[in-house]
């Protein structure tokens, strides 16, 4: 009731606001006029009367004021005449308020950017049905976690687990081909289990989704389920598409419903065209479904109600140990089956899904984040510092205020408002640099790797944004405003100037030297990421990727099994097709790709060669076509490449790569020595036989530019029975000029073998270095802005102060100090300055750089290079902004100077 | 700033009340109920206008007292307050509230060991 009543009176007092004023003045004159009657009929003279009555009463100002302030509508309309006094004085300062916007804007801006990937990478839960409930499943090894399973584990982990879970299972995002009433064309599809929809709580927009019925044991019902974009994409929304077939490798396949639009699965970043049963796939051999020999299968699960996510680990405890026994007694391995018996199964928190570019991009995030946010702090000094200066400049006006009875505190939210205003500028004009900024980062991000990513704000990123605002709000506003209102009114009416440089100064050097404390960092730390960078391009990958464009290719399939022979024939007729296009050098195929992670390992056994320890020697290989090493420009360095009388036929060779060499036979020469592939690990039987090397060739990188050396076997591809999965095509000019050409005629060779995919291979080598680009790039853009905000900060203290010493420097002119004393005397701050900030940030960044080192190839944390580079950075602001008020200092004319003493 | 030294001396919920109760005798004006609060006291409580009208104001907010405009003896317009219905009621509790505070506040202080 009280409060009701509260609010209706504070409501009425607003919209009455000037009778109620009335009336209080009113009031007020009469209890004034009383005190003097009193006063005056105890025989007191009228003029003494008045005078001790207002003592009594004190200032009628102030008791206005307390008055006023019991309603809660005088806080409001406080805040709005704060408000108002704020925007008049930032207007009156239009240099001020905008050099404070400007650096607000950038550093809110940059910091709504960075958070902007990072909710959209990092924060945002998956599309679908309370995804709290989610958990994630992986195995961890003794030597690294494998984020998928087996088909025969998963099934396990169905039916075991289902007390506390229910679990779906999805396959990575596959490159394939189908066919709708034309030649096969390229998309990306998911494997997933029955239940995976309904598990995931999404239901299609239109037709249905994939069912439990669809995927029994294996062979389950050809259907699938297109996502939005990719109905939009490839039909034009057509709703008459459900129903339709398609044919996948040569499998006829129905599509029986649209996913709801935004659904990309439950793995953000990547592109899903289909969803279809995972025992539906056609041609999958039957290993796949029995035993643990191959991995494939991400596992997602919904906890049961009321079962909690510690009860879901328990329980799933005992599920897993069976599945490790079973995996221990598939392998015949040693080695793996030690591994298994001591791997664990890691249940996590799963409302976010699984993202490989979460993976790969988390740290590099959180770094930037770091980054923009000192550098936010950077610009809030900054401010701080201008709005000290200002504070120095009012303080008569400041005195006055508290000379006539206006509270600390009033004052103090009064220096708040400006500094809430200019935040809000700084955060519009920030929210347009972030959008400009997010699609840049996107350009960066996804540039070279094929994602899709949404990292337009939501109510996160606009709460971030104010939350940031407001925080720089009272970092830069607070403690000026306190500072400014801590002043003797009577000193400084008496227009007393404040004893050498005022209050102002300690704060402001403490505010300088954080500022280049912080830049120091920064500057170190872009220096260690553009080194790093360097040193990742400096990497030779061993192949030339320039003027090489690479075509992915499925298996070849038909309604029969493709013989091996056919096989060989069609891979031959592609690149001869290729080959025959005006502006192509030549053309190669080979089994694993250029820096792709399908990579063929394999167990060997080495003539000459008896492995120490016992344990069987693997390798990696690759079945290539005769030109490969000299489309790829990989040198052969010792004996020969291959060459087409490498035939089925012939006796059986392999080309070694320079690590082999040396890993089995040490100094001694490999040509004419004998290796075997083994069927099995540890070595069965040799299917191939031993092959005769008859070439070395250099070493390259195979699966990513940071790998390690490597040992490779290549053998020839008519000599084993590996598809071939990449064309490799160089060109003699700009291979954009002929890309089209090649994948048209690539495509119409033969149906039975699909182009799914076309890239230059330099972007293959960039896509791997897009995190490195990514923060070596922007660490530099905001190293250098920090840099500069320091620099801004440096010359205005420096400037600052010089004009505070004036007097000073006048007399030491005066006693015959000469222009290069001056200069000294003010350079000397500078120095200081800088020394101190230096001082304590080198050590500030080193110990930082630890945290980094994960994030950096072949530089240590305290690179002398990128340590030096930004010292002398430093020293170049620092001196520029020294020197400019040292100059104007020794122009100073000590008459002048004195007389204004 | 520095007037209100004395009245500080009384507490804020304090004030309220002793209006409350001087407003209980008669309806007073701002002026009087100061003098009539140093009265009753005998000089112990001395309430300036700084501290006095918030104290008013709030009263009225919350609807324990009522203002009137009337003349003065001295033929002045004045607000006088008048206790509400609810002032009355509130100061009646606030007084039996107070008297039980004080009362235990009383025995503690005259508390000795023989007495535990």
């Amino acid at each position: 009731m009280a409060l009701l009543r509260r609010v209706i009176g504070g409501l009425k007092a607003m919209f009455r606001s000037d009778r109620a004023e009335q009336e209080l003045d009113e009031e007020l004159r009469g209890y004034l006029e009383a005190s003097i009657d009193v006063r005056t009929r105890a025989g007191v003279g009228r003029e003494e009367a008045v005078r001790a009555a207002r003592i009594e009463v004190g200032s009628i100002e102030a008791a206005k004021d307390h008055t006023r302030d019991v309603g809660w509508e005088t806080s409001v309309e406080n805040m709005w005449r704060d408000m108002r006094y704020a925007a008049r004085t930032l207007r009156k300062s239009p240099t001020f308020t905008a050099v404070a916007v400007v650096t607000l804007a950038l550093g809110i801006g940059a910091n709504t950017a960075i958070f902007s990937a990072v909710n959209a990478i990092m924060l945002r839960q998956l599309p679908v049905e309370r995804p709290e409930e989610l958990v994630s499943l992986a195995a961890a090894f003794p030597n690294g976690v494998d984020p998928v399973f087996s088909y025969a584990a998963y099934r396990k982990i169905v039916a075991d687990g289902s007390p506390f879970i229910d679990a779906a299972a999805a396959s990575t995002v596959r490159r394939d081909a189908i066919a709708i009433d034309g030649p096969p064309e390229p998309v990306d599809l998911k494997w997933v289990s029955g239940n995976y929809f309904s598990t995931l709580g999404v239901s299609a927009a239109l037709g249905r989704t994939v069912q439990t019925s669809d995927d029994p044991s294996p062979p389950g019902e050809p259907v699938a389920v297109l996502s939005d974009a990719y109905w939009t994409r490839r039909f034009g929304r057509d709703a008459t598409v459900v129903g339709r077939s398609f044919l996948l490798r040569a499998t006829s396949f129905t599509i029986v419903g649209i996913a709801p639009r935004g659904f990309f699965g439950e793995s953000a970043g990547e592109t899903v065209d289909l969803w279809m049963p995972m025992s539906a796939q056609p041609g999958a051999p039957s290993w796949l479904w029995k035993g643990h020999s191959t991995t494939w299968l991400g596992i997602l699960a919904r906890r049961r109600p009321d079962i909690g996510l510690s009860q879901v680990r328990a329980g799933l405890e005992p599920v897993y140990a069976r599945i490790r026994e079973e995996i221990a007694a598939d392998t015949e391995s040693p080695e793996f089956r030690r591994s298994a018996l001591q791997s664990r199964l890691v249940v996590d928190e799963g409302s976010h899904g699984s993202s490989r570019l979460r993976d790969n991009l988390s740290a590099p995030l959180l770094v930037l984040m770091a980054i923009v946010g000192l550098v936010l702090v950077v610009a809030c000094a900054n401010i701080a510092n201008l709005m000290l200066a200002r504070a120095a400049t009012r303080r008569r006006e400041t005195a006055v205020c508290l000379a006539i009875g206006a509270g600390r505190l009033r004052l103090v939210r009064q220096g708040m408002a400006e500094a809430l205003l200019l935040a809000a500028l700084g955060a519009l004009g920030g929210m347009v640099l972030a959008m400009w900024g997010t699609s840049v980062l996107t350009t960066l991000i996804s540039g070279a790797l094929p994602i899709s990513l949404d990292i337009s704000p939501d109510t996160r990123v606009l709460a971030f944004a104010v939350l940031t605002s407001c925080a720089t709000a009272i970092l830069f506003g607070l403690l000026p405003a306190l500072r400014a209102t801590r002043i003797d009114p009577l000193g400084a009416l008496k227009g007393g100037r404040p004893e050498h440089g005022g209050a102002r100064i300690p704060l402001g050097r403490t505010l300088v030297v954080t500022q280049i404390v912080v830049s120091t960092v920064l500057l170190i730390a872009a220096g260690l990421f553009v080194r790093s960078l360097g040193k990742l391009k400096d990497i030779d990958p061993g192949f030339d990727p320039d003027r090489v464009l690479i075509f992915r290719m499925t298996p070849p399939v038909a309604q029969q099994p493709v013989s091996v022979e056919i096989r060989r024939g069609l891979y031959r007729q592609l690149l001869e097709r290729a080959e025959s296009i005006p502006g192509v050098e030549g053309a190669s195929a080979s089994f694993s790709g250029v820096l792709s992670s399908g990579m063929w390992g394999n167990a060997i056994t080495v003539e000459g060669f008896i492995p120490r320890d016992g344990v069987t020697p693997r390798t990696f290989a690759n079945s290539v076509t005769p030109t490969y090493f000299d489309v790829m420009r990989i040198a052969v360095l010792r004996g020969r490449g291959f060459t087409i009388d490498d035939r089925e036929t012939a006796s059986r060779v392999a080309v070694v790569n320079e690590a082999f060499a040396e890993r089995f036979f040490g100094d001694a020469d490999p040509i004419g020595k004998r290796v075997g592939l083994c069927s099995s690990d540890p070595c069965g039987s040799l299917p191939n036989g031993m092959m005769e090397i008859v070439g070395v060739t250099e070493d390259a990188k195979y699966s990513n530019l940071r790998e390690e050396k490597r040992s490779m076997l290549y053998v020839p591809f008519t000599q084993v029975a590996q598809n071939l999965n990449e064309i490799q095509v160089r060109t003699v000019g700009d291979p954009a000029a002929v890309a089209a050409t090649i994948y048209r005629e690539l495509a119409g060779v033969d149906r039975r073998v699909a182009i799914v995919g076309m890239m230059h291979a330099r972007d293959r080598v960039d896509a791997s270095l897009v995190a490195e680009r990514m923060i070596a790039k922007l660490s530099a853009v905001f190293g250098l802005l920090a840099l500069t905000l320091a620099g801004v900060g440096l010359y205005g203290l420096v400037a600052y102060m010089t004009t505070q010493r004036r007097g000073e420097i006048g007399i030491r002119m005066a006693l015959g100090a000469g222009r290069r004393d001056v200069r000294r005397l003010v350079l000397r701050d500078t120095v200081m300055l800088v020394a101190v900030g230096a001082g304590l940030g080198i050590p500030a960044a080193l110990a930082g750089a630890r945290l980094l080192s994960k994030l950096l190839y072949q530089v240590g944390p305290s690179d002398p290079a990128a340590v030096s580079l930004s010292i002398g950075a430093l020293a170049c602001v620092a001196i520029v902004a020294g020197y400019l008020p040292a100059r104007r200092a020794t122009q100073v004319d000590p008459a002048n100077a004195l007389r204004a003493e | 700033m520095a007037a209100d030294s004395r009245s500080s001396d009384i507490v804020q919920g304090t004030l309220q009340m002793l209006i409350l109760k001087t407003l209980a005798l008669e309806p007073l004006h701002g002026y009087g109920i100061g003098v009539r609060l140093e009265q009753i006291s005998r000089g112990a409580f001395r309430v300036n206008a700084g501290s006095l009208f918030p104290a008013l104001r709030r009263l009225e907010r919350d609807g324990l007292i009522t203002g009137d405009w009337r003349v003065t003896e001295n033929n002045r317009r004045a607000k006088y307050y008048v206790l509400t219905p609810q002032g009355r009621a509130q100061l009646k509790r606030e007084t039996r509230d107070w008297e039980a505070q004080t009362a235990a506040i009383a025995r503690i202080l005259k508390a000795s060991l023989g007495e535990l």
